[in-house]
């Protein structure tokens, strides 16, 4: 017997969507999970063998809801489409950690509530153009092989051509492209890191070749593509380490095969470090950088260090030619100049321009 | 039982379960040679030979005053009516038994940390710490008292720490931080422990500033310390408060090169821009803005039109704009780069 895929060993399905396809889709895809339907007030079962638990059910409040940005830093407008929550992969930075205390996997079957609200807001006025993604409060693609989540919603967006889809992973998982998606509106996307802390810091997650790989077949199938190096971490040697990264990316792609690049510095919750020490683990290195309290109550590398951090990558990236469509996400007019030479403001605003870039592959817009 | 009359010098004072004696004070010795002795020593005879179970500081005032004899109360080898204590509910070996009736006899005193720690050092090598926690934890912690797993802790460090806590240097708090060092980090600091007096705040602190440089740097702690110069600071003749700013701000200067250079920066700037003045500046929150806050208090109209006249040459002040823009400078370090 193989082991189970992410370690799932307990299906969980409310009773009120036992019924959905993404139910009977799940079930297929998890043959020797031991399969439980809950009544209203059942609690989650025990998964068997010291698995983790997928629980299936209905998503009650709105799905489509604006990123959890501060006013105090400027954000680059995406919009989120609440599929599900928690991740089976387990990164050290991950601020789900935070989120969630335990490690069941949630995906919402009531799609149809899902679609009937999207609609609304989509159809509205077919002229107006939005960036949306559904990798925020989980891994965008992690769970499709289970779910087809993605599927689904692609099938829906097929009447909504004024939407662009992200899809942001850290696996190589394709089979989203089965929905045979309209490549002008699916932007395909990967979080990056240094090798070195995707080898001890990204447990689970396909490599960065794997990643890379995967971007090229998207773009070979029409798609462009968007990066994220977000947490970039210091730590003793990090020049060369995301140096390597940056050089790999351009190894698989051009840069006009990239939509946008976001540029993220390590920031967490100031609880999270003590979360790492009571699971047992060992601080990683790079969570002991010189951090301050920023005014969003986050914990944030110094700011000149960030800017170091920042300025690097941005130039190691126009090296290889690409500069329109990269921004740094969560920092503040201050950094954006110092890094990147001009603020969100002098761009006509971050979402406006990210917008352009996402719906744009030529751009109308002076985007640097 | 009857009393026993016993040459104060044929006792032995500095038996391991008199783990609380301490020589006796004049008062006792001049009360003994005035009115005699009020209350008798315990004993316990084992093989015809009394040993001292509770009255070490009056066989010790007894010694110095001429022809005085102790008076004991021998006490039964085995008490049949004595609940079991012992966990196979046999008889409790010697030495715990003297330890009990030595803590019992001494029930009511106030126990400070260090009197704990010594009950300890003297019961955890006989019955373990679970066991000495049971057997004379209730007669040393008040139920809600957490002493208890402080003290534990504590116990795991070397003796010769003992000293420093009774002498009030560390709190019994701090076990727990200081058991995490190796033994070679752990006498690298020690000096310093016995420097000042910490609080467990300040020593966690100062402790954790010191571990993190350490490992950001990949030495030990101790190579740390010893390149830091801290190591001269108690010498220097600084008062009690400044010497423990001293060593924190030391610390913490190892471990946040950056943020201390950046603060240093700022500070120096608004002590020129601000000097002769009551205006205080603070920085933007963590240094995130090229911004500052610019603080007086003023009691009537003169201290105001003092205030707007220190701002307004403060505006024009070549200092100003170096002032709000510290944070563009650059401090970067290599992680780990030795300071």
């Amino acid at each position: 017997m193989s082991a189970p895929l992410w370690d799932i060993t307990a299906l969980a399905v409310d009773a009120a969507v036992a019924e959905t396809p993404m139910a009977a889709r799940a079930r297929t895809a998890l043959p020797e999970a031991a399969v439980t339907v809950l009544a209203p007030g059942d609690a989650l079962p025990q998964a068997p063998n010291g698995g983790r638990a997928l629980h299936v059910k209905a998503h009650p409040g709105r799905f489509l809801r604006p990123c959890p940005a501060t006013r105090h830093y400027r954000c680059c407008g995406y919009q989120i489409i609440h599929i599900g929550e928690n991740c089976p992969m387990d990164c050290s930075y991950c601020i789900l950690r935070a989120y969630f205390r335990d490690r069941t996997l949630t995906a919402f079957a009531n799609t149809e509530a899902m679609f009937a609200e999207l609609g609304r807001v989509f159809g509205r006025d077919p002229s107006r153009l939005f960036r949306v993604g559904t990798g925020q409060f989980a891994d965008a693609l992690a769970l499709e092989p289970i779910t087809g989540h993605t599927r689904e919603l692609l099938g829906f967006l097929a009447g909504h051509p004024n939407v662009v889809l992200e899809l942001k992973s850290k696996t190589a998982d394709l089979t989203w492209m089965e929905a045979d998606p309209d490549p002008k509106t699916v932007l395909p996307s990967w979080s990056l890191n240094a090798p070195v802390i995707v080898a001890a810091q990204e447990r689970d997650t396909a490599s960065l070749e794997a990643r890379l790989s995967a971007a090229r077949a998207c773009v070979q199938a029409g798609f462009r593509v968007c990066l994220h190096f977000d947490p970039i971490c210091w730590f003793e040697g990090w020049e060369r380490e995301y140096a390597a990264t940056v050089d790999m990316i351009f190894n698989y792609l051009a840069p006009d095969d990239i939509a946008y690049i976001s540029l993220g510095s390590f920031r967490c919750l100031p609880e999270l470090p003590g979360r790492l020490i009571a699971e047992g683990r060992e601080l990683p290195r790079y969570m002991l950088g010189e951090f301050t309290i920023g005014p969003d109550g986050k914990t944030r590398l110094l700011r000149p260090l960030r800017v170091r951090q920042l300025r690097f990558m941005a130039r190691r990236l126009a090296g290889h030619g690409f500069s329109r469509g990269l921004y740094c996400c969560m920092e503040s007019d201050e950094v954006w100049r110092a890094a990147l030479g001009q603020a969100p403001r002098e761009l006509g605003g971050l979402a406006a321009h990210l917008l352009a870039c996402a719906h744009n592959p030529g751009g109308t817009r002076p985007c640097s | 039982m009857q009393p026993l009359f016993l040459h104060p010098r044929d006792i032995d004072l500095s038996a391991p379960h008199l783990f609380w004696a301490a020589p006796p004070d004049a008062a006792l010795t001049d009360s003994l040679a005035a009115q005699g002795q009020l209350t008798p020593a315990l004993v316990l005879e084992t093989d015809g030979r009394p040993i001292l179970a509770a009255g070490s500081r009056r066989a010790a005032a007894l010694r110095e005053i001429k022809g005085r004899t102790l008076c004991a109360l021998a006490l039964p080898e085995a008490d049949p009516d004595a609940p079991a204590l012992a966990p196979d509910g046999g008889p409790l070996p010697l030495p715990l038994r003297l330890g009990l009736i030595y803590l019992a006899s001494n029930l009511g005193r106030a126990v400070t940390d260090a009197m704990a720690v010594a009950a300890g050092r003297y019961f955890a090598p006989l019955a373990g710490l679970d066991g000495f926690l049971a057997l004379a934890g209730p007669q040393l912690f008040a139920p809600d008292d957490r002493r208890g797993r402080l003290l534990a802790r504590w116990l795991a460090l070397p003796p010769a720490l003992d000293a420093l806590l009774a002498s009030g240097h560390v709190p019994l708090g701090a076990g727990e931080r200081l058991a995490a060092l190796a033994p070679d980090d752990l006498d690298a600091f020690l000096p310093l422990l016995g420097a000042v007096r910490w609080s467990r705040g300040s020593l966690s602190a100062a402790l954790a500033f010191l571990t993190e440089a350490a490992r950001l740097a990949g030495e030990t702690p101790a190579a740390t310390l010893a390149r830091s110069g801290l190591l001269d600071l108690p010498g220097r003749g600084l008062s009690p408060n400044d010497l423990t700013a001293g060593l924190l701000a030391g610390l913490r200067r190892l471990r946040y090169p950056a943020v201390t250079t950046l603060e240093a920066r700022f500070t120096a700037l608004s002590r020129e821009l601000s000097r002769g003045s009551r205006v205080k500046i603070r920085p933007s929150q963590g240094f995130e803005s090229d911004c500052a806050t610019f603080e007086v208090t003023v009691k009537n109209r003169q201290e105001l039109s003092k205030a707007a006249a220190d701002l307004a040459a403060m505006a024009a002040a070549p200092a100003l704009p170096r002032l709000l823009a510290v944070a563009q400078e650059d401090v970067s370090e290599e992680p780990g780069d030795k300071t």
